[in-house]
């Protein structure tokens, strides 16, 4: 076909890009960890929320957050109707002026339109490296996309490329919310998270990695033995093969947390996934990591959506 | 005074001091004035040198094909292939040899390479592969993609419109060609590289388990638009394949692609239209023109006078002839001002022979097609190929030409054996 140019992007860019982009697609041979940096945070405040003490704790999540990385930050209050445009206005206006006081490089504004579809938008222009949300504990999002027929945060879940951390309100300093990391990493396409949890984490800051065989695979994969090839597998072996895959990663996040002081704890549970998740955020975790690959997930209550829905600290959302 | 023209913009379009577009833009406004100014033509027939159907199909095409791989359809194909191949070196050769084949059907050249030599080299490097013999392959079988349709490349649409080619004639008339091409090269690349198949079981299976651990799924990154972005493609290319059973006209089926694409896929439409190569839009326009002005203006019917006496006498010399000329010329000249240069002659040779002669539009397209791996320079694909691999390991453009010097001559001999055969099949 024609010849295409890539826009301001020249050819060997485009190459560079690719091979990102296929590197990432195959994890294979040494794994080495690369955990990205933290340049640009974008806060997103649907509008529904904003008022509430929610979007204060995002706000001074973020204020943390880019005061140790540096980053720049960008705010944007997003109204479904000119009637709320005035409370946004008026938040967007009192986390410039904060973050301009700590001497962080901050751009802000208000927009009205379905909360979705711009937050999308700006955040492709912004490119961030980081995308924060407040959202109300127990529900999507007050604001349901009739025309998506989808709750806000579900679509940004899906369709966002960039990592989301979703904020609700905390019973602990926003400033700890690195010091204690839970990290679900059972499969090597969680790679992304566990990277971004060593970015995150702090000298002294614990990361403990979550590791989970379904019981209800394992039964199944007995079942299929069984009847397709005539062979009898223990669920031992079935839970060994799990545990091997991702042994490598493990390792490989041990000797990370070594080198940069961080306490990395390792658990390995057999059984319902959602239940054992549930169960470990009883504890005093702070943040809980979690990797998704966009566009793979079950269009309808995927675990994530779930774990951002009734999670009761944050989840910081990680594209594989 | 319009030989002068022409001479003038093509010096300015081949020396590089100007952009190409401009230069292009400067002659058709030059061939222009000197129509008006001798009264030779009028404005209103300057006009009508443009062949709207040429930029509908380009606008049209570029955008359902700029809105797919803004989806990564080809990346996730591209993964695909290296699956099946199971990470054996020469399924792996073929493999990826057909897939830059198919996706340079669908997708420029240039773009096709760099999802292909990108993919290549991460997966030699996995597979501890040399990427050599891959990429090589890669960016002399690019343009054999090119070859396979009618709107594979910008030369074979402006040959088949002005020669009244339709999408369905173009497939039948190119595709056992491509094919044999594609034996051909195969079979002469493999034994060039001398690649081997894995000695053992152990080695097969540590091959597929690291084909194995990529992931096409996580390049897709919205399985929505994913999936109506494949459909609107599929659709599309149906569609143009039967454009003659519905008698529409490829320009308005290529613009309707594109507008569903736009409509259905969800991408972002600002983002896609300002990506549409106007460049590419105006220097096509700019030679229609100037060669519209050139052929209004007689120049090129006395030019090419002693050509249709030789074709009168001997066809198949002239045949062969534009075959080779066409495909030695397009390895150092751009595709598109070549083919522009040549339609009007072969426009002449055939008015003046009839219907039997139109064997010479297959010539040029098989010519510009089947040349430009003469030289690296020849495709801006090849240049790309060359770079990524430069990153690796040292290369020289002559290590690229003597396998290029040898795999170009063998398919125009075998293009000519076709075009031979296709001539006992339809006599002149």
């Amino acid at each position: 076909m024609m010849d295409v140019k890539f826009g301001l992007v020249s050819p060997q860019e485009k190459v560079d890009e690719k091979i990102k982009m296929f590197e990432r697609a195959s994890i294979t041979g040494e794994l080495t960890l690369n955990p990205p940096s933290i340049e640009r945070i974008f806060l997103a405040i649907d509008s529904h929320i904003e008022a509430s003490e929610i979007s204060e704790t995002a706000i001074q999540i973020t204020v943390a957050l880019a005061m140790r990385f540096k980053a720049e930050v960008y705010i944007a209050c997003i109204a479904p109707s000119p009637e709320e445009l005035s409370i946004s206005e008026r938040l967007t206006n009192k986390s410039v002026k904060l973050l301009e006081s700590l001497k962080v490089s901050v751009i802000g504004g208000c927009s009205i339109g379905r909360p979705s579809e711009h937050i999308l938008e700006l955040s492709e222009q912004f490119n961030p490296s980081l995308i924060v949300m407040p959202i109300p504990y127990g529900e999507r999002s007050e604001t349901f996309d009739i025309e998506s027929l989808g709750s806000t945060v579900d679509l940004i879940i899906r369709k966002s490329p960039y990592p989301i951390l979703f904020v609700r309100k905390l019973k602990f300093n926003p400033k700890d919310i690195t010091k204690n990391i839970l990290v679900i990493l059972d499969k090597l396409e969680h790679l992304r998270g566990a990277e971004f949890a060593l970015t995150l984490a702090e000298k002294g800051s614990t990361i403990k990695l979550l590791s989970i065989t379904e019981k209800e695979k394992v039964e199944t994969a007995k079942v299929l033995a069984q009847t397709i090839i005539n062979s009898k597998i223990g669920s031992g072996v079935l839970e060994n093969a799990h545990k091997l895959e991702i042994q490598p990663l493990i390792s490989v996040m041990v000797d990370e947390g070594k080198t940069r002081g961080v306490n990395i704890e390792r658990t390995y549970r057999l059984g319902n996934r959602v239940k054992l998740i549930l169960n470990e955020l009883k504890h005093k975790h702070t943040i809980i990591v979690s990797s998704t690959s966009l566009g793979r997930d079950n269009i309808l209550d995927s675990e994530v959506e779930n774990l951002v829905r009734f999670s009761k600290i944050p989840v910081l959302i990680v594209k594989s | 005074m319009f030989i002068a023209v022409f001479i003038l913009t093509y010096i300015l379009i081949l020396s590089d001091k100007i952009n190409r577009t401009l230069a292009a833009i400067i002659g058709a406004l030059g061939i222009v004035a000197v129509g008006l100014v001798f009264n030779v033509f009028s404005y209103e027939t300057a006009l009508g040198f443009i062949e709207f159907e040429v930029l509908l199909i380009l606008i049209g095409t570029f955008i359902v094909t700029a809105a797919a791989e803004a989806s990564n359809i080809f990346e996730f194909a591209a993964i695909k292939f290296l699956k099946i191949s199971k990470g054996e070196p020469i399924r792996l050769f073929v493999l990826f040899s057909l897939l830059i084949v198919l996706l340079s059907t669908i997708l420029s050249n240039l773009v096709a390479m760099v999802i292909v030599a990108s993919l290549t080299m991460v997966a030699c490097k996995n597979l501890d592969l040399d990427p050599k013999p891959f990429i090589f392959s890669e960016a002399i079988f690019a343009n054999v993609g090119g070859l396979m349709t009618l709107i594979s490349s910008v030369p074979n649409i402006l040959v088949s419109l002005v020669a009244g080619i339709t999408f369905l004639e173009f497939l039948i008339f190119s595709i056992p060609l491509s094919i044999v091409i594609m034996v051909v090269t195969f079979q002469v690349l493999i034994r060039l590289f001398k690649l081997r198949k894995p000695l053992s079981t152990s080695q097969k299976a540590d091959l597929q388990s690291k084909v194995e651990a990529f992931d096409e799924w996580s390049v897709v990154t919205d399985k929505k638009t994913f999936n109506r972005s494949l459909v609107i493609m599929t659709i599309t290319f149906i569609l143009l394949a039967l454009s003659d059973f519905f008698g529409i006209g490829l320009g308005f089926i290529a613009i309707i692609g594109g507008v569903m694409m736009l409509l259905v896929s969800h991408v972002d439409v600002e983002k896609i239209l300002q990506g549409i190569d106007w460049s590419v839009i105006f220097f096509v326009a700019s030679l229609l023109i100037l060669v519209g002005g050139l052929t209004e203006g007689g120049v090129l019917q006395s030019f090419s006078e002693p050509l249709i006496q030789l074709a009168n006498t001997n066809f198949l010399v002239v045949l062969i002839s534009v075959l080779w000329i066409v495909g030695l010329m397009s390895s150092v000249i751009v595709d598109i001002p070549l083919t522009a240069a040549f339609i009007p002659i072969v426009q002449s040779i055939t008015l003046s022979l009839g219907s039997g002669s139109f064997l010479l539009w297959w010539a040029i397209i098989f010519g510009v097609g089947l040349g430009a791996n003469f030289t690296p320079i020849g495709s801006s694909s090849t240049i790309i190929a060359l770079g990524v691999l430069r990153k690796q390991q040292k290369v020289s453009f002559q290590q690229f030409s003597k396998v290029g010097i040898i795999i170009c001559s063998i398919q125009l001999f075998v293009g000519s054996l076709y075009l031979i055969g296709l001539y006992f099949l339809f006599p002149a």
